[in-house]
């Protein structure tokens, strides 16, 4: 983990509520896709933990939802605005348990992560294919993004507007894959529990005071003993998640 | 050159600042960020006889220049810190550590405080009769004069060290705990813990902690923390440590005009990981500032 000052390269709608920023500063601290960095938001007490998209040696990319005071702030940031942040936190995925043949699994706000992730993967070698869960056609984002970077790229929708009608779940059926990769809402995760095989990650979300591991607001149980989603996750092992 | 030592119990800090416990873990995890000697010494995490996973989540609900907690004492009992965790903090901090101890009885107290009295690492015990997000049978030592006495008589009955009696702010009048806190023998007197508080969510219409309540802290509750540490300061004659939303120099020295010989910061830290660092750095320039030359000097200065 490392304290800097980012400034803001780039700050644009992807969708209604959902926003991609792009972040110039000292990138060394993120090692593993799937970490997250935390914004100083003016005006607001705690920093917002948002996962890391993408990044190179200059730039870290990041999307994210307004939900709340704090990412409808951020929302209204312009190109050249300088932002207290901490970044490389949380654990990350692990590209190295994928096998040739990966499952990578996004719902909504859930799907960022996975971009950088699927990256690695491609990098490497491997043959990933995605499966992203929106609730309607007008919510889709990032789909270009993975099909650039040759993904077999599966869009989901509740309302069938778009791709296959239905849950990410319902894609996952006929599909054969080495690992999973998730990321995304309870619910999905439920569902993808009951519907997965083999061995995979879900990235979590809570509600973090410090995002370093100080404050132990996070915790979780697992098999392997008390976590903190922010320093010990978020990304939790198949194996190890109590549900 | 300007003095920043002042002396706890029979021990000498280089500087008063202290990270508050349950903002600073057990501390090898800071020193990962800078060297955690520059502090004046450090509370760790509230520990109890048996580890405790604590409350549900959400645990952390945000406030206007503020925080709410609602963690409940996780911690991984005495015989856990006293098997890895004061191992670890040993390869990073030369100095006397605080030690924060929680209980539900005081046979409990008595047993967790015997067993870390023998660890050379600590300088003092901080009883922590003041947690907002604990409930044992309806017991709650803090807010008691009675209670809380009882449980620092016992405390000072089985340790060496000094005993500094942590006291809750939600209570009638503090001063009372206070000098019941000295009467039974506490060596120092530290306060507040937070204060209890709630927010609700919108969306859902429910609290948003599980828990529902829990502690507020941050520079919101600064004035509420100087006005306990002054009243305590008029009653008692032991040291005050002053806590509750000190997040610089400044907000140091205005708590030891108070009546605090030390000082701890805690939700700072969850904000900043190198707050005590920067206060530390900062504070000669902020006392040349308002002429001041030795710290300890100021102390009760406001009264």
């Amino acid at each position: 983990m490392i304290q800097g000052i980012y400034k803001v390269l780039e700050n644009k709608a992807l969708t209604d509520c959902v926003y991609k920023m792009v972040l110039e500063g000292d990138t060394s601290s993120l090692t593993a896709p799937g970490q997250f960095i935390n914004l100083t938001v003016e005006g607001c007490y705690l920093k917002r933990p948002i996962s890391v998209f993408d990044w190179d040696e200059k730039t870290i990319s990041i999307i994210y939802k307004v939900v709340g005071e704090g990412t409808e702030k951020m929302s209204r940031w312009e190109a050249g605005k300088e932002v207290d942040c901490l970044t490389g936190l949380g654990n990350g995925f692990s590209p190295s348990k994928s096998g040739s043949k990966p499952l990578l699994i996004g719902g909504g706000v859930g799907i960022p992560p996975l971009y950088g992730l699927c990256k690695r993967l491609i990098k490497e070698g491997k043959r990933p294919t995605v499966i992203l869960g929106f609730n309607t056609e007008r919510e889709i984002f990032c789909k270009a993004d993975f099909e650039a970077i040759g993904a077999e790229t599966i869009v989901t929708t509740v309302d069938g507007s778009f791709g296959t009608k239905g849950f990410v779940t319902d894609a996952m059926k006929e599909l054969e894959y080495t690992y999973f990769y998730t990321c995304g809402p309870m619910p999905m995760f439920r569902a993808i529990e009951k519907t997965a095989t083999g061995s995979g990650e879900y990235s979590f979300e809570e509600r973090m005071g410090c995002g370093f591991g100080a404050c132990m607001g996070c915790s979780c149980k697992t098999k392997y003993g008390n976590k903190r989603i922010c320093k010990d996750g978020p990304v939790l092992v198949r194996e190890e998640i109590i549900w | 050159m300007v003095s920043t030592k002042v002396d706890l119990c029979g021990i000498t800090l280089d500087n008063p600042v202290i990270p508050a416990s349950g903002t600073f873990g057990f501390g090898y995890e800071f020193a990962e960020l800078y060297d955690i000697n520059c502090l004046g010494t450090f509370s760790f995490k509230g520990t109890t006889l048996e580890s405790r996973f604590g409350n549900p989540t959400p645990r952390i609900a945000e406030c206007t220049s503020g925080m709410i907690n609602s963690v409940g004492l996780q911690n991984p009992g005495v015989h856990g810190v006293i098997a890895e965790e004061l191992p670890k903090l040993k390869k990073v901090f030369d100095k006397k550590v605080m030690a924060n101890v929680g209980g539900f009885t005081v046979d409990e107290y008595i047993e967790c405080c015997s067993l870390l009295d023998k660890e050379e690492q600590i300088g003092w015990f901080e009883v922590n009769i003041s947690c907002p997000n604990v409930h044992a049978g309806g017991v709650n030592f803090g807010t008691d004069a009675k209670n809380a006495a009882e449980v620092i008589r016992a405390v000072k009955g089985v340790v060496t060290k000094p005993v500094i009696a942590k006291l809750t702010p939600n209570v009638t009048d503090i001063t009372e705990i206070a000098l019941a806190c000295e009467e039974a023998g506490a060596d120092a007197i530290s306060l507040i813990n937070t204060l209890l508080g709630m927010r609700i969510d919108l969306k859902t219409k429910k609290p948003v902690i599980a828990n529902k309540m829990g502690g507020f802290s941050g520079p919101a509750i600064l004035p509420v923390a100087l006005r306990a540490v002054y009243q305590v300061y008029d009653k008692v004659k032991v040291p005050v440590v002053g806590i509750g939303g000190v997040s610089s120099a400044k907000d140091v020295i205005e708590m030891m005009l108070a009546g605090a010989t030390a000082v701890q910061v805690g939700a700072a830290n969850l904000v900043n990981p190198y707050a005590c660092r920067d206060i530390i750095n900062d504070l000669p320039a902020v006392m040349e500032k308002y002429n001041i030359t030795d710290l300890k000097e100021i102390i009760g200065g406001a009264h």
